[in-house]
């Protein structure tokens, strides 16, 4: 059954749905078997209050599909709004208005330009010494960063210790044209996959146009193809959530680590004989590893025969002065009027600073009408520093821990932020969810860690992405 | 700072789930100009953002607030703020401008997105190697 109605009658649609059936359901199971195999049709007008006056349409289109009939009705009825239930033909059915699907119940194609493409910010609060703290964990979940920044108020030259960790984010390596069967080979599975955390990511491959792969630190090869490789490929996958009706991008995960992906397994065969020769792919891979201890072969050892070069994080420094900061309070993530601003308005304002915009609202100023959060306070200087690269979790989580013991010592700063943005084009967020690329493919999350330890964690993610854990 | 000083006890958890609830979208945009010609510092570059506005859409079209939070004149390169429900009118004004000062230009959209702090690390225009 196919109903179009206007965006205003929505309300009265679902109330007529609620009270109009109940209705239509008594009355039909009334007179049921004397119309029983008759075509006939409901008009239910009893939700008018809503609508009198001009708020409703006057006139509605219905088209109906039951079965093999259908048929348009138009329906001319001044400033009510009517509930339309319609046909049934079997008999001794029950007729039914059914709520339209959302979709269509939705705005109308001019209306929904107004609408923002759907996107998500979530915010936490809670202790970073807590024992069933998460913190560590959304950092561990989210596999592929590629830019990590700290803002520290009140601080001008960076301690030791910090600098230190910043020093040893680590290096990550870079491979031209590897073919991806070489990542399911066993002898790469068994010295790297195994042995630590291994992370793999395609590099300067979009994910809403080119194959993209990418292997979790749990030992997933997640493939995001298109329609045409995934047929080539024969690979067992689903179809991606974000592609729309006509499915043309579909996910392949292959387990690595799993019982059934022995050498001379049929699943391992398999998956060797596709990538190897039934399709072989190639990309630039983007590679990093951790390991705890263990002794082995490095990365660059084993690629030595691939184009392979070891490349640094780049670190950039600097110092801001006279810096607007709002005043936040711990236990607060909505700010509290004149006394403390919101997370919303911190994560727009840290935006602002990230992208060296000015802060000062001038009164008469053409060009801008942005100004810091009120209440605030200048800040003599604040320290930022950024780290660019194939940034591994578990750097992030170091760097995290050794700011929450800047505040080990006493300090001026009330709190200092932690900035981590994701690779737009990897084919997951958080954990496995999937992640696409609508218009910006976003996925970047924000701590700010106050003086006493207590934490805010925003997680920000764009429309095609799943709600952060 | 100091005056938050007093949020005492720790923190119980607390999780806010904000839904599309962004009020602003962000433009990061380059404008694209043939070389040798006058470039227009940012006074002018907003005056051609509202003209833009103004051709597609009309008066009405023109009084959206477009904010130009930075403008750099060397690259030509700005990000503009604008109210979610015309980011799409903006966005069409943008492409569709096809002349400055009688000059050809035209606008590129290198990233868009509802969280300003997004704009900060643009992973498609990374050179990691």
């Amino acid at each position: 059954m196919r109903v179009s109605l206007p965006d205003r009658c929505r309300r009265c649609w679902e109330n007529a749905r609620a009270k109009g059936t109940e209705r239509a359901n008594a009355r039909q199971q009334a007179a049921g078997e004397a119309r029983n195999g008759r075509r006939h049709r409901h008009i239910n007008a009893a939700q008018s209050r809503h609508c009198t006056g001009s708020g409703c349409a006057t006139e509605q289109q219905a088209e109906v599909t039951s079965g093999h009939s259908s048929f348009p009705a138009s329906l001319r009825l001044a400033g009510r709004c009517v509930s339309v239930a319609v046909p049934c033909l079997a008999a001794g059915s029950v007729t039914r208005a059914r709520s339209p699907p959302r979709w269509r119940m939705a705005v109308p194609p001019l209306q929904r330009l107004g609408q923002a493409p759907r996107h998500l910010l979530v915010c936490e609060k809670g202790h970073a010494r807590h024992a069933r703290s998460r913190h560590a964990a959304h950092v561990r979940d989210h596999a592929y960063n590629c830019r990590v920044s700290f803002l520290i108020p009140e601080c001008g030259l960076l301690p030791e210790v910090l600098k230190s960790t910043i020093e040893d984010v680590g290096e990550y390596y870079l491979i031209r044209n590897l073919p991806v069967h070489e990542l399911v080979a066993h002898d790469f599975i068994d010295a790297f996959v195994k042995k630590g955390s291994c992370y793999a990511l395609t590099y300067k491959t979009k994910i809403d146009q080119d194959n993209t792969a990418a292997l979790l630190p749990n030992g997933n090869l997640i493939l995001s193809v298109d329609k045409d490789t995934y047929e080539e490929l024969g690979l067992q996958g689903r179809p991606s959530k974000y592609s729309g009706k006509k499915v043309m991008r579909y996910i392949i995960t292959i387990d690595l680590t799993g019982c059934g992906f022995h050498p001379d397994s049929k699943k391992h065969n398999r998956v060797l004989w596709a990538l190897k020769e039934k399709k072989p792919l190639e990309f630039d891979f983007l590679l990093a590893w951790y390991n705890t201890g263990a002794e082995g072969s490095t990365l660059m050892s084993y690629f030595s025969k691939n184009q392979i070069e070891a490349l640094k994080p780049k670190i950039t420094f600097s110092t801001l002065r006279d810096l607007q900061c709002p005043l936040l309070q711990s236990n607060e993530l909505h700010g509290k009027p004149e006394e403390s601003c919101s997370t919303e308005e911190l994560f727009e304002w840290l935006g602002a600073v990230l992208n060296q915009v000015s802060l000062d609202n001038k009164s008469s100023s053409f060009l801008s009408t942005y100004c810091c959060p009120q209440p605030n306070t200048v800040v003599e200087k604040a320290f930022l520093c950024t780290i660019t690269g194939f940034i591994i979790p578990e750097k992030i989580i170091q760097l995290l821990e050794q700011l929450c013991c800047y505040f080990g010592e006493p300090k001026l700063a009330y709190w200092l932020t932690l900035t981590v943005h994701g690779f737009a084009d990897s084919p997951v967020s958080w954990r496995e969810s999937e992640h696409g690329f609508h218009k910006g493919g976003e996925n970047l999350y924000n701590f700010v860690i106050f003086r006493n330890l207590d934490y805010w964690l925003q997680m920000a993610v764009g429309t095609n992405d799943d709600c952060p854990p | 700072m100091a005056l938050s000083e007093q949020a005492g006890a720790a923190a119980s958890f607390e999780r806010r789930v904000l839904r599309s609830a962004g009020e602003h979208h962000y433009l990061r945009v380059r404008l694209e100009l043939p070389d040798g010609g006058a470039r227009p510092n940012v006074a002018q570059f907003k005056q051609l953002v509202v003209s833009a506005l103004k051709e597609l859409h009309g008066e009405v079209g023109a009084a959206l607030p477009v904010d130009v939070l930075t403008y750099e004149e060397k690259t030509l390169s700005a990000i503009l703020r604008v109210v979610s429900s015309g980011l799409v009118k903006l966005w069409s004004a943008l492409t569709l401008l096809g002349f400055y000062q009688n000059r050809r230009c035209a606008f590129r959209v290198l990233q868009t997105s509802p969280f300003l702090l997004a704009l900060a690390g643009n992973s498609r225009e990374l050179v990691l190697d």
